[in-house]
């Protein structure tokens, strides 16, 4: 009897209870929902952005909005995936956000920084931190997330020609690289 | 398919989905987590503003302290642009602001019983700034210090928007009849 109650306690909730928790409030039930989800999020982050340093602002910001936005989430759809939709518009909000401080003041050249991954990065990853900002994003919102270049030139405001410009640059210039 | 193509495609196909992050998020999340949000702070921060402000002045002043004791960066290329950029906004903002304090004498806002505390309000904020301009041309590419010294030369112009709003008092000297 006392094992079968211990067993009960020690039962990991699932998603959807710790969904639930974190939309009353409760930050332990969220801090799980971070601790199954950071990896995803941080890896889109740092792929979008390119650096270290604006990754792991755009992650903490994409987790500070899921709180915010969490009470909103029906289960209509899977949570990783609106997850995944909800990082990809704020990574690109935080890229902005960035950018356009700094292209205040410098000239285009000046503002975009290489950045640089730590040794034990993908070879992948640490070449798409040497394309310019735009092929990046293309590239992996297109090949490594699966999206369409309707939706990619709706996120980001271009048009769908130039989607497609933009990946061939990307693929161009990772195979020069190769 | 080329070989650089299929480099590509084979390093595509085996990309993890997962990076870890260099350190733990989670306690610069968790402190943001009780942050109001900024839609619907902007009644309460209208009427805390010179809390605010008085507070913002002390923690500037604690940061340009620590920044003047900050060893001196050499200025390159692109700090220079940043030093011409910080002297010309500098001078914008000086004749915006001489501009509107033109106003505001004409006006004679001044004779406000309220006018004090905006007065001190805006000196502290004209203090502040100074400190943070000195302080910006030895770390031209200090954000945080950028956004600090914005902020004060906005905040400037607004008091100095909100003083001629304020309402004039009935027994000053200045009365027009």
């Amino acid at each position: 009897m006392s094992v079968q109650i211990q067993l009960i306690e020690e039962r990991v909730p699932s998603e959807v209870e710790l969904i639930e928790r974190a939309k009353q409030g409760d930050k332990s039930a969220f801090k799980q929902i971070y601790l199954l989800h950071h990896k995803r999020v941080y890896g889109l982050c740092f792929r979008l952005s390119g650096q270290i340093e604006l990754a792991e602002e755009a992650t903490q910001d994409t987790f500070v909005r899921l709180w915010q936005k969490l009470p909103q989430f029906k289960g209509d759809s899977q949570f990783s995936t609106w997850l995944h939709r909800l990082t990809v518009n704020q990574a690109l909000t935080s890229i902005k956000k960035h950018k356009s401080f700094w292209a205040r003041f410098l000239p285009l050249s000046d503002v975009t920084e290489l950045g640089q991954a730590p040794l034990e990065y993908e070879l992948l990853d640490k070449l798409l931190l040497k394309l310019p900002e735009r092929a990046r994003i293309v590239f992996v919102l297109f090949e490594a997330e699966g999206y369409k270049h309707d939706e990619i030139a709706n996120l980001l405001g271009i048009a769908n020609g130039t989607s497609k410009a933009q990946l061939h640059r990307a693929k161009k210039l990772l195979q020069e690289m190769l | 398919m080329t070989p650089s193509e299929n480099k590509l495609a084979s390093l595509l196909a085996n990309l993890p989905r997962e990076i870890s992050p260099p350190e733990d998020l989670w306690d610069r999340i968790e402190g943001r987590l009780n942050a109001p949000l900024m839609e619907t702070d902007q009644k309460w921060l209208h009427k805390q503003w010179p809390l605010l402000a008085f507070a913002g002045v002390m923690i500037l002043a604690v940061l340009i302290g620590t920044r003047l004791s900050a060893p001196t960066l050499t200025a390159p290329e692109a700090n220079l642009t940043l030093l011409n950029t910080l002297a010309s906004i500098q001078l914008e903002h000086e004749k915006q602001f001489a501009q509107l304090e033109q106003v505001n004498r004409l006006v004679n806002w001044q004779n406000s019983p309220y006018s004090s505390p905006v007065e001190t309000g805006i000196e502290q904020l004209r203090q502040a700034a100074k400190q943070i301009y000195q302080s910006l041309r030895q770390n031209p590419r200090d954000k945080q210090l950028w956004q600090l010294w914005l902020w004060t030369q906005h905040r400037q112009i607004e008091l100095l928007k909100q003083g001629q709003k304020l309402p004039v008092s009935l027994n000053s000297p200045g009365e027009i009849i």
